[in-house]
């Protein structure tokens, strides 16, 4: 067991560093930007991914990539996360959509779309949830009916962030029977120009996610991604490509969340206070876990390993951290946490009301601790 | 970067797993009177007592991944055994550059001196070991009444004393006897080198990992096959998440230990904050882990005579041990607080 870097991932790690520190050099400090200037910047931040030859950094040659491992993306997270740069516009298309597609596209599919991820041309968003069905996804009803050369969709979809940038869905509907379930659901690939987007105010006041109103979109046969009717497979794919993703940024930010509790008590006097210290360093380990976890749960990854339930692990261990790191960051301080004056007191509560969205977003932590309880400790089904 | 386990790291924890497998059984029959040796203490102790120890120095070899693999399998039988305690003090002795012979080659016994009264956690504190005779006071002290020597760690050293004093110490976990040792004595053996408290702290770090994961699977096999309104208590969500959140602790500490245990042996710059985070988490998710399998076995869990308490008695009793968890964390969070900046964890 080794946890430094292997002599290549060391020469990339300077590579990435160096074009990072110029890339970013004229990026300002985001927490004190509006959301929709945040946006702005992610998309910058996007082109010049592109410009600069990292969108595929675990794509195949063939298709622009670069051909490497995921510790390679690894490196490229963190070393992006410690000059602070933008979280990408389209990480949708980069994380999940471009490498689903490599996984069950057609060659028509892949030069169809993968060019034009790798160029950042079309942003992605990903149309699964829907008002009727959170949690239990394979109860959707979005439905796709067939017609001459394609399928009419109509529907409604929730909690789809981007979808107000996005030009492409990864969109599920039902094409069995309404009790089919897992069994009668197709993966298309949906434009967004007649997809009516309403944007979700969130309780922080951002708005990243939105709702989405499907209504007699046409979609053609070409855009069906994997088999009529197999598309709980094709959606698979993407939620293991989401839960690996999700082990490259989720321990950047927990430190981060630290960091800003850190800062949070030094600016209001309390770098002496030894109470702080205990909770501070009970976060500190576990955003340690996190980030250990996540270096392992690469390198099984590399090593032909599925790491499977153990993601749902470390989602809950990083929700916790997040959620516990910035509400001390409000209440430490007593009146001075809550009072909205001072615009860093308000990227607080910002912050700490956006990390209630942790236990709920990819995954609630009740379909993690389920996931864990059945997968790895072999309990009954609760559900 | 690989962060795996080798299949010979798999297949260690196996066979250690097997030799300990009647481990709470044995624990059982210990009482604040008596400890009973358990029956494969000998098998264990003459194949693995000195792993991670190099070969040229008396040891079996190996690395420290390859203890805490062992450590951790043993720990979670709770297997009450000088097992565990006597590898920390074999490796705090040869990292000081002590002569571990008559332990590997001459069937001696010796115990780690290291813990005194309100330390806090800081265990380079105290007792000076360096010139002349050494008086000192160590509490803690695992097997302490039979020990034939021990390896006392001071702010300036670490020794090889026998004992002025004994005075056996009553402590949570019957199944770890323990003592209080004063010594007043001219070392036998003498070492500059105190860093090998950190592989003795990454070890008890190992053993709460094993207990962690030991109470989890004793809960998680108990909710399996007890029924209540009609059927098993495990498909309710109200006990099984408690397992779950619990198995998420195990993780955490399992991957900071193994860390902890590569942080050590490489000399990494921040070996002394990755070591403490491995055991602070790792005491913290051991009791977790006990108290939930006690919760889930409801009635009988808080019963002498059902099993849970056995892992909460060796959770809390190595939380404590070679620095307590609590003392951990606020050295923890007054580095993170203050030298983060210039820490080397921040570049890998």
């Amino acid at each position: 067991m080794d946890f430094r870097d292997s002599e290549d991932e060391l020469k990339f790690r300077g590579d990435v560093r160096s074009w990072i520190v110029e890339a970013t050099s004229d990026i300002p400090n985001l927490e004190l930007l509006s959301g929709a200037e945040r946006d702005t910047w992610s998309g910058i931040w996007q082109d010049r991914l592109s410009a600069g030859g990292w969108v595929g950094i675990t794509w195949p040659k063939e298709f622009g990539g670069r051909g490497l491992e995921s510790n390679y993306q690894a490196i490229f997270n963190e070393e992006a996360a410690l000059c602070d740069a933008p979280y990408p516009l389209n990480g949708a298309g980069m994380m999940l959509a471009g490498p689903t597609i490599l996984v069950h596209g057609t060659d028509e599919i892949k030069s169809k779309y993968l060019s034009n991820i790798m160029e950042s041309r079309e942003i992605w968003c990903q149309g699964f949830s829907e008002p009727g069905s959170g949690s239990d996804l394979a109860s959707l009803s979005t439905s796709a009916v067939k017609v001459d050369g394609g399928w009419v969709v109509n529907g409604s979809k929730i909690w789809t962030s981007w979808a107000h940038h996005a030009q492409r869905c990864m969109l599920l509907a039902r094409t069995g029977t309404p009790e089919s379930r897992h069994r009668g659901i197709t993966y298309f690939l949906a434009p967004m120009d007649k997809i009516i987007v309403r944007p979700l105010t969130m309780i922080n006041g951002d708005s990243e996610f939105n709702e989405m109103f499907i209504d007699d979109l046409f979609i053609s046969d070409e855009d069906v991604l994997g088999e009529v009717n197999n598309g709980w497979e094709v959606a698979m794919t993407t939620l293991a490509f989401e839960r690996n993703s999700m082990a490259l940024n989720l321990w950047v930010w927990a430190r981060q969340a630290i960091d800003a509790l850190i800062e949070a008590a030094k600016e209001r006097g309390g770098e002496n206070d030894v109470s702080l210290y205990d909770q501070i360093g009970l976060l500190h380990s576990d955003a340690e876990a996190v980030r250990i976890g996540s270096l392992r749960t690469m390198s099984e990854i590399q090593s032909g390993g599925d790491p499977g339930p153990e993601s749902s692990a470390l989602k809950l261990l990083w929700t916790w951290t997040m959620q516990n790191a910035t509400r001390l960051s409000v209440q430490f301080g007593e009146s001075s946490g809550i009072t909205l004056n001072q615009p860093s007191a308000r990227h607080r509560v910002n912050r700490y009301l956006r990390a209630r969205a942790h236990s709920i977003e990819g995954g609630s932590d009740e379909i993690q601790k389920s996931i864990i309880a059945e997968r790895v400790l072999g309990l009954p089904r609760s559900r | 970067m690989n962060a795996t386990f080798s299949p010979e790291q798999n297949e260690l924890s196996r066979i250690i797993k097997d030799i300990t497998s009647d481990g709470v059984s044995q624990a059982k029959l210990c009482t604040p009177e008596a400890w009973i040796e358990p029956s494969h203490e000998q098998t264990l102790l003459e194949n693995f007592g000195s792993l991670g120890i190099p070969e040229e120095l008396g040891g079996i070899g190996g690395d420290l991944i390859d203890v805490v693999v062992a450590v951790e399998a043993a720990g979670q039988s709770v297997y009450p055994s000088r097992f565990i305690p006597q590898l920390a003090a074999l490796h705090l002795a040869s990292t000081a550059g002590i002569d571990v012979s008559p332990v590997t080659q001459g069937g001696q016994k010796w115990s780690i001196a290291t813990d005194e009264t309100n330390s806090f956690g800081e265990l380079l504190v105290g007792a000076k070991t360096g010139q002349g005779s050494v008086g000192a006071t160590k509490v803690l002290v695992p097997f302490a009444s039979d020990a034939d020597n021990f390896v006392v760690l001071g702010n300036d050293g670490v020794c090889l004393l026998s004992a002025h004093d004994v005075t056996s110490s009553e402590t949570i976990d019957y199944s770890r006897p323990t003592g209080t040792v004063a010594f007043n004595s001219i070392p036998t053996q003498l070492g500059a080198n105190t860093s090998g408290y950190l592989r003795a702290m990454v070890i008890a770090a190992a053993e709460l990992c094993g207990v962690a994961r030991g109470a989890v699977s004793l809960g998680a096999e108990f909710a399996k096959v007890r029924e209540q309104f009609g059927q098993p208590i495990g498909a309710r969500q109200g006990v099984a998440f408690q397992l779950s959140e619990a198995q998420v602790g195990v993780k955490a500490a399992w991957d900071l230990t193994a860390y902890a245990a590569w942080a050590a042996q490489s000399g990494h710059p921040d070996a002394q904050i990755i070591v403490a985070q491995a055991k602070e988490r790792a005491g913290r998710s051991a009791i977790f882990a006990a108290e939930r399998a006690i919760q889930v076995h409801g009635g009988m869990g808080i019963t002498y005579e059902a099993n849970p308490h056995l892992f909460l008695r060796r959770a809390i009793f190595n939380d404590t041990w070679l620095g307590s968890g609590v003392a951990l964390r606020r050295q923890i969070g007054k580095w993170r607080m203050h030298n983060w900046a210039s820490s080397e964890t921040l570049k890998h």
